[in-house]
């Protein structure tokens, strides 16, 4: 599933018109079917024409040949074993040459150099992404859990659908989510609050670990998850899939509906997905009220008239539901530890249900988004986007008087976000400046009768930056540097009634600064350091109220300064040959007042027993890492992908270990592909393993049960195309966790509580059209 | 032309937010916060009322709350009846009413140090919808002189079905405590 390639480039075609004299349906058209990255001819690639039936399978070199082609425009349908296919809607007047690249590895992991300023990101170092194949092989799964295919990426979960990226040991607010290029804004300081976004809008997810914060803010420290779409092919016919999907694991179906057309005037793609899902089973039990419901939709609309001007609106509207394991509500630390100590979690039930009770979550998001850009001469782009976003959020819990339908918790934060940048670039340099004004206000639902756990506030964000990127022989250099002015108001009711309304002024900074050095093709080293003054956020500032999963009372420390961040990383990449490669990543992370959750060591009397006090404290932290891949790619008979991540957080006074870290991981992954069998083409068999070890023992804070023991998982999948009437179905079998082994995941949060889900086998059937 | 004025307008925008104040926080009307609880046993052959309360009108947080024990007579019966009230909301809510409402939902489970035990028997006097005893009423027969704590103990939906809840026990009762206050209590 991993490689390395240069993303930005994204497959295209080349045409030369070779003569003048061609006639009606004597037209040929040849030309050569290339990896785009090793432009290398690819050998049994097949060029098909749609409209004819007419194909060409390509020899040696990788060319075609196709004649006796009419006057006309015609959808050409290039394939080659291990890559996705492409469609080109090409109008052929007269004899032609076509050069098709084709992405041979859209599956894999891939990296941008700091030499490529065409990214669309624009950001240097340590780039991943998964996209094509790879993605839809994913379908189902969760934003975070597909992240997490990427080396140093983990996932924090607290149930089915609610989990949370990490990248490199940290998550919540010092990592950034950007969808479609804006900052994702939600409630993000909840541990069981997920990214409120559709993983299948999307055709390329990437990480960027470390130095991204220049461009995207100082929430970004341990790095950007971006989340992009592809651009929409010009075709002016309706092309798309449609898929539905059985997961054994809690009967959960799902159907998607993705289609674009290019018309005249504009270019629109559209995307929905519904999702449904029941009870989860472990190995042993039901883990009862962990049904899930998501419904979503989006929808992009370009035009680019001429070459000058782009223009894009995109919509977004993404709502869920998800239920919460009953088991791990508790009312009182005695409730507490009779669940810790409880073989299955309470209130677990026999039978399976798709029901959705308290407590439970309900989210809506919506995003829209417009983005425009002129190109001017010399290299220059001018570019101005504006997104609005609207994040509600509920939060029910078991209550009493019938109080069940009335939300605890009910969140309403609008935010308006802006980008107005230029940038001007040559083949050897690029240059970016830009002013990203941010606006945020959260108010909270009135009549909840709980006290909020989060005030009402205004938020401003204004931010200025500039980044540079020069290029010379085999060195590259890139500088960033950001400044933000932020001002948040508070309002909010104290305990004994007093309303009470402080502000706060921050000023906050990232610099960057990286070097990459490529002596040849087969080796090249990046180091980068970054430097992040990050202010406290509000929660952190101001929560108060009770954790029920976990007993404990949160409490905010108004008096928290900035944190300061240090991460200094190398990455060094060896290709043993065109298709087999290594990538190293290291990395040493200080961070100065570092803030973070502890107990006070006083407890509260209330009417439901003594509660335990945490507050939030600063300390010096550091963090250090590796992240390792090693890809052998198709070209021979097995493609084979091991990754491992390992990293380890302390506090610098002490040495003790930060909780919540993940433990050491490593994944191997092994597939055969067969060109033909039966009426299935593109067959690929695929066999993994996972191994993820026991975590270490926190005592700062003590955690409540000791880290569950090292597990191993197994899955198997298929997946073969088949073709009918000129129209492709794909199919998928996919067993994960096969042999039902019983285990607990130490980032899962009901691991107090529950064993994790086991065996799924999921069926997917895709009609591409 | 056209997009340096799309630039104007969008920093004209901005610049309005700087204006921009939160709205005022909502007055909190926490409607399930239990800040009264009192067990009352009255002597069944006459005399006065014993109250074991538990009291912390500002609700969870601000200040602790004052716990009040009691003193019985030995050889005595007492009729015990609960009152849960939650002062912080406005008007007070007798949240007493909505566990006796949901009866099925509730029940109170009653729990003494060793110095107490077979100090003196309790009985539950009360039935919710289905039969099984809630506890808001209990019949309370002292039977020698000790010294210790109870605990009394609300748990929301406990399994009454299960092995010894219906006789007090709290044990399999499962649940979701909604109250848990120590009395220190004399029998003399």
């Amino acid at each position: 599933m991993l490689h390395l390639f240069k993303s930005g480039v994204l497959a295209g075609t080349m045409l030369f018109s070779l003569s003048l004299r061609g006639q009606d349906c004597t037209l040929r058209v040849r030309g050569v079917v290339e990896d785009i990255h090793h432009h290398a001819g690819l050998e049994y690639a097949t060029v098909y024409v749609e409209e004819t039936g007419q194909g060409s399978i390509c020899t040696e070199t990788g060319e075609f040949s196709i004649e006796n082609l009419c006057k006309g425009s015609y959808h050409f349908l290039v394939s080659h074993l291990g890559c996705q296919s492409q469609r080109h809607f090409i109008s052929i007047n007269r004899d032609t040459i076509i050069h098709f690249h084709l992405e041979h590895h859209a599956t894999m992991l891939s990296e941008v150099l700091v030499s490529e300023n065409r990214s669309k990101t624009g950001i240097g170092l340590q780039h991943y992404s998964i996209g094509g194949a790879g993605l839809q092989a994913l379908a189902g799964k969760d934003l975070s859990q597909i992240a997490a295919q990427i080396p140093g990426v983990s996932v924090l979960k607290s149930g089915v659908g609610l989990s949370k990226p990490v990248i490199n040991g940290l998550y919540g607010h010092r990592i950034q989510i950007l969808n479609q290029g804006v900052p994702q804004e939600g409630q993000q300081w909840g541990l069981d609050h997920a990214p409120e976004i559709d993983p299948l809008t999307f055709q390329k997810i990437s990480v960027v670990k470390g130095s991204a914060a220049v461009k995207y803010g100082v929430n970004a420290m341990a790095g950007v998850l971006i989340l992009e779409s592809q651009s929409i092919r010009n075709d002016p016919h309706v092309h798309g899939h449609v898929q539905a999907m059985y997961l054994s694991n809690g009967r959960g179906l799902m159907t998607n509906l993705q289609f674009s057309q290019a018309l005249p005037a504009l270019r629109y793609r559209f995307n929905g997905t519904f999702k449904v899902s029941g009870d989860q089973h472990t190995p042993d039990y039901y883990l009862t009220n962990t049904a899930a419901g998501q419904q979503s939709f989006a929808l992009q609309l370009t035009n680019d008239p001429g070459k000058k001007y782009y223009r894009s609106l995109y919509l977004s509207s993404f709502s869920n539901q998800t239920g919460l394991l009953l088991g791990s509500h508790v009312g009182n630390l005695t409730d507490l530890e009779a669940a810790l100590q409880s073989k299955e979690p309470l209130y677990t039930r026999k039978e399976f249900s798709y029901g959705i009770e308290a407590p439970r979550q309900q989210v809506n998001h919506l995003l829209i988004k417009f983005e425009n850009r002129v190109n001017g001469s010399h290299g220059k782009t001018w570019g101005g986007d504006v997104a609005v976003q609207k994040n509600s959020r509920k939060e029910f819990d078991v209550r009493r008087g019938g109080r069940d339908s009335i939300p605890s918790l009910g969140l309403h934060l609008w935010n308006i976000w802006a980008d107005v940048f230029l940038t001007k670039e040559n083949d050897k340099s690029k240059f970016s400046l830009g002013l990203q004004p941010r606006f945020g206000h959260n108010k909270n639902e009135a009549g909840t009768g709980v006290y909020p756990l989060i005030p009402n506030y205004t938020q401003l964000n204004h931010a200025a930056y500039a980044s540079w990127i020069q290029k010379w022989g085999n060195v590259s250099a890139e500088l960033g540097s950001r400044y933000e002015y932020q001002l948040l108001k508070v309002s909010r009711y104290t305990r004994d009634g007093q309303l009470q309304k402080p502000e706060h002024r921050f000023q906050n900074a990232a610099l960057n600064a990286g070097a990459e050095y490529q002596p040849n093709d087969k080796f090249s080293v990046k180091t980068n350091v970054a430097f992040i003054h990050r202010s406290p956020q509000v929660h952190e500032l101001y929560s108060d109220g009770l954790h029920q999963g976990l007993a404990a009372i949160e409490e905010g420390n108004a008096m928290l300064g900035a944190e300061q961040s240090w991460k200094v990383s190398a990455d060094l990449r060896y290709h043993l040959g065109q298709e087999n490669q290594i990538a190293l990543s290291v990395y040493y992370h200080n961070i100065d007042k570092f803030i973070f959750l502890a107990p006070t060591g006083t407890n509260r009397l209330t009417v439901r027993g003594a509660f335990p006090v945490f507050r939030y404290f600063q300390e010096g932290v550091n963090l250090k890492g590796l992240d390792l891949l090693v890809h052998q790619g198709i070209g021979h008979h097995l493609e084979i992908n091991v990754k491992a991540a390992y990293v380890h957080g302390s506090y610098r006074e002490d040495g003790s270990g930060l909780i919540y870290m993940p433990p050491f991981q490593s994944s191997a992954e092994v597939s055969t592909l067969f060109s033909k069998w039966w009426v299935w083409e593109d067959i690929k068999l695929t066999l993994d393993a996972s191994y993820t070890a026991k975590a270490r023992m926190n005592t700062r804070p003590m955690d409540l049960v000791a880290p569950p023991k090292e597990y191993t998982l197994f899955g198997l999948s298929w997946s073969g195309k088949q073709t009918v009437a000129k129209k492709q179905f794909v199919y998928t079998l996919k067993g994960e966790n096969i042999f039902n082994v019983k285990y607990r995941d130490y980032l899962n949060r009901l691991r107090y509580f529950a064993d994790d889900p086991g065996r799924n086998i999921t069926f997917r059937i895709q009609f591409i059209f | 032309m056209k997009f340096n004025l799309f630039i104007l307008s969008l920093l004209f925008t901005m610049t309005m937010f700087t204006s921009c104040n939160p709205d005022d926080a909502d007055p909190v009307n926490e409607e399930e916060v239990i800040t009264t609880f009192t067990y009352t046993l009255t002597p069944k052959s006459g005399g006065s009322p014993v109250l074991l309360k538990f009291s912390d009108p500002d609700g969870d947080g601000g200040a602790a709350p004052v716990i009040t024990g009691g003193a019985l007579e030995n050889g005595k019966t007492y009729t015990g009846r609960i009152t849960l009230i939650n002062e912080v909301a406005n008007p007070d809510v007798d949240i007493s009413a909505e566990v006796k409402a949901e009866g099925t939902d509730h029940q109170f489970f009653f729990a003494v140090t060793e110095s107490l035990n077979d100090a003196f028997t309790l009985a539950y006097t009360d039935a919710d919808a289905s039969g099984n005893p809630v506890g808001l009423e209990t019949e309370f027969n002292t039977v020698k002189t000790a010294t210790g704590s109870l605990r009394i103990t609300l748990r929301h939906k406990p399994n009454k079905a299960a092995t010894g809840v219906k006789n007090g026990d709290i044990t399999n009762a499962g649940g979701e405590t909604d109250a848990e206050v120590t009395f220190s209590l004399e029998i003399k």
